[in-house]
Order: C-alpha cells, then structure tokens, then sequence
C-alpha cells in the first residue's frame, strides 16, 4: 500500500473515450479508501476514480472527499451490485470508453489495471477479468472452499455457454468498454453481481478473457460471502447463470439509453 | 363407486342458522374494517377487492347453500366446503402472484430512483463546487 492522499503531477487528460472511470465501491471502508484512492491516481490521468459510496455509515465519504476524489454517495445502502451500476451508469452517461470496478476493502492492486487495459487495448474483448486462478496469477488465492465454489461456477458458466473459459468467475477485478458499459448500465444483477453479470454478458455476446493478476487478503471490513451462506451462495448464482442462458439475448447491449455527449 | 358418483350421492346438508349469522358477523365487521381502510386511502380498490374475496366467498356458500351443493356436485367435487377451500386458495394464489410482481417492480423501481438520486446529487455537489471555485469533485 501507498500512502494515503499524496500529491501526484497530473498527466495530460486523453479524451475521454479513451479514459477508464475506475469504480470504487464502498461501504464503511473508512480505514482503507484513502489508499485505494491514492493507488488509482498513482496510474495516470487516464484513469479516473469514483467513490460509491453505498450508503456507508463510517467516516467513508468523508475519506474520500477529504483525498479530491469524486464522490457518488447512495442514501441508502444497494448492495455490491446497486453501488457498481450507479458507477456504470455515471460511464456511460459521460462517455467514458472504458470502466472497471476497484473494491474499496484494498483486496485489489490497483496497478493490475495497467495489465488489464493493455489486454481491452489489443481489442477482441469486451470483458477483461483479473483471475487468481490462472497461472502467472499470484498474492492472496482465497480460501480452499472459495476455491472450490468458484470453480463449480467457473464449470456451470462453461457448461452453460458452450465452452466459455471464465477462470475466477467471482473476481471484481475487471475492466470493462463501452458495449458492456452500456449493457451494464441497463442490466446488472445485485446480489451477487460478479459471476451472474458475465453470464449475461456472454449471453448477449459479449467475449470476455482473464488475465492473471495479484490480490491482497483484506485489511478492513468483511466479505458478504461466507460461513453458512456459502451454500446458498452457489446455489442462487448457478441458478441465475441457467437462467441467464434460457433468457433470449436483447437487441444490443445499451439499447434503451443514450450517452451523453462525450464532454473532454 | 367412482368419484363422480360419490359427490352426486352426497347429502345436502343446510348450515344452521347460528353458523350463517356468525359467517355473516364476521365477514360483515370485516368489509366494514376493510371500507375503513379504503375511505383513508391505505388500500386501493384493487386490494381491497382480493382481500374481500377471503369473506365473500364463505359468505356465499353459507347464504345460498343449495346453489354451493349444486355447483360442487356438477364438477364432481362431494362437499361444497372444498370446494370453498380451493377457490379460496385459488383467489390467495393470483393475489400473491400479482403482489410479487408488484413488490418486485417497486424494488427495481426504488433502485433505479435512488442511483439517479445518487448521481444528481453527486452532479450538483460538483456544480457548487465549480462555483465556489473549488475543484474537488470534477465531473
């Protein structure tokens, strides 16, 4: 980790269909949102952070004020998937080419998105995934039972949608551009989001590939998966991705809303 | 003896006058609670009518118990107070329905509503800042 709030030249802005709004959803993370902040500052003016606050009642919003960063705060608590389509949403109104979720807890390197946009920049892919799980993937590798359940979602996803490889279907760390944005911004699960949105993602088309990154365990807070829920878990998530597969796709991804103009 | 012919050889039985008097107490005081609730605006007509279902229809089968008799044993059912019961279950099961897709419309309404709420607020947060001159929060 960074310290906290530090000064850092400010690069030359791209335009903003280049640009990466970084999502980061919150939720009492007072302790460790500084730092987050900070980290997505330290990768360059192409990438813009966004606080979700998600109805936090700590001292979160106020952290995150206090280091410059934007902030969107939610009068009442939505839960992962509510907090990250309210930063989609912000996406895909102001044109942003390209946005990606940082969780708020500091599980994620931050510095991993350079990886990530040097794979979206390559083109071919609409969904880039920050996988603990495939080789090159290192740091913190979740616990043996997380393991395991995110393999049977990774198994259901493929047996579901003819062969799609999906290595860490539960993993936020991921970068999104413009044509998910925009399917996002209508559409996206809020329980559980991560596995069930790349569903619909494939769903409708969308290529989606992982890319071996690092994660940290966490330093504050807690994860909303765990203990007793763990079986419940798996169980509503497979049952979403079927249903997911049985939907019919939609006409194209962001259909009923417009962008607005793009303002860089 | 087949099911058909069993519920055509079952006795009409008249309910007594006791039994019509406290159905029709109850479910009289219980329109009457529900009219309340309607006049004070905390139940639509729509409701009002479903949850009204739950005393008209005893009402019904104890008020004209001959037509209930008749009406059970032409499809095949013995005792009109199962009768009763399904059509009840029957009239529970749409209103839940309808209620369920009702509340989960609200819910993805209430969310949709609280991002843009979210989002405006942030937007006119970061106008006054621009005023004030401060930079703070771009958007």
């Amino acid at each position: 980790m960074i310290d906290a709030c530090a000064q850092i030249e400010p690069d030359p802005e791209p335009p903003r269909s280049e640009r990466v709004l970084v999502i980061i959803p919150a939720f009492n993370e007072e302790g460790s949102i500084a730092s987050v902040i900070e980290e997505v500052r330290l990768l360059g003016a192409r990438f813009v952070p966004v606080v979700i606050d998600d109805g936090s009642s700590d001292a979160t919003r106020a952290r995150a004020i206090g280091c410059g960063a934007r902030v969107v705060s939610l009068p009442m608590n939505l839960g992962i998937g509510g907090a990250v389509q309210t930063g989609i949403q912000v996406a895909w109104r102001e044109g942003y080419g390209f946005c990606c979720q940082v969780d708020g807890d500091g599980q994620h390197v931050a510095a991993e998105l350079i990886g990530l946009i040097e794979v979206m920049d390559r083109g071919g892919h609409n969904i880039v995934i920050g996988s603990r799980f495939v080789d090159g993937a290192g740091g913190d590798q979740s616990t043996a039972m997380r393991r395991l359940g995110s393999r049977i979602i990774s198994r259901t996803i493929s047996l579901a949608f003819g062969g799609a490889s999906v290595s860490d279907p539960t993993s936020g760390l991921r970068l999104i551009d413009r044509e998910a944005i925009g399917l996002f911004a209508r559409e996206y699960p809020h329980d559980y989001p991560e596995p069930i949105s790349v569903s619909i993602a494939i769903r409708q088309g969308l290529t989606v590939v992982d890319v071996p990154v690092s994660m940290r365990a966490r330093e504050h807070g807690r994860s909303s998966i765990g203990g007793v829920t763990n079986a419940l878990y798996m169980f509503r998530v497979i049952c979403y991705i079927l249903l997911a597969r049985l939907r019919k796709p939609a006409c194209g991804p962001g259909a009923p809303l417009q962008p607005q103009k793009d303002e860089s | 003896m087949s099911a058909q012919e069993i519920a055509t050889q079952a006795p009409y039985v008249a309910p007594a006058g006791k039994t019509i008097a406290i159905v029709c107490l109850c479910g009289i005081l219980y329109l009457w609670a529900l009219m309340r609730r309607a006049i004070s605006g905390r139940f639509d007509l729509y409701h009002i009518s479903m949850l009204a279902v739950v005393v008209l229809l005893p009402m019904g089968f104890v008020v004209f118990p001959r037509f209930a008799h008749n009406l059970s044993q032409s499809i095949g059912v013995a005792f009109p107070f199962v009768l009763l019961f399904a059509a009840l279950f029957v009239s529970m099961f749409l209103y839940m329905h309808r209620m369920t897709s009702e509340l989960n419309r609200v819910i993805m309404r209430s969310r949709r509503l609280t991002q843009e709420i979210a989002i405006l607020n942030a937007k006119i947060d970061s106008m006054g800042a621009g005023a004030d001159g401060g930079a703070s929060t771009p958007v």
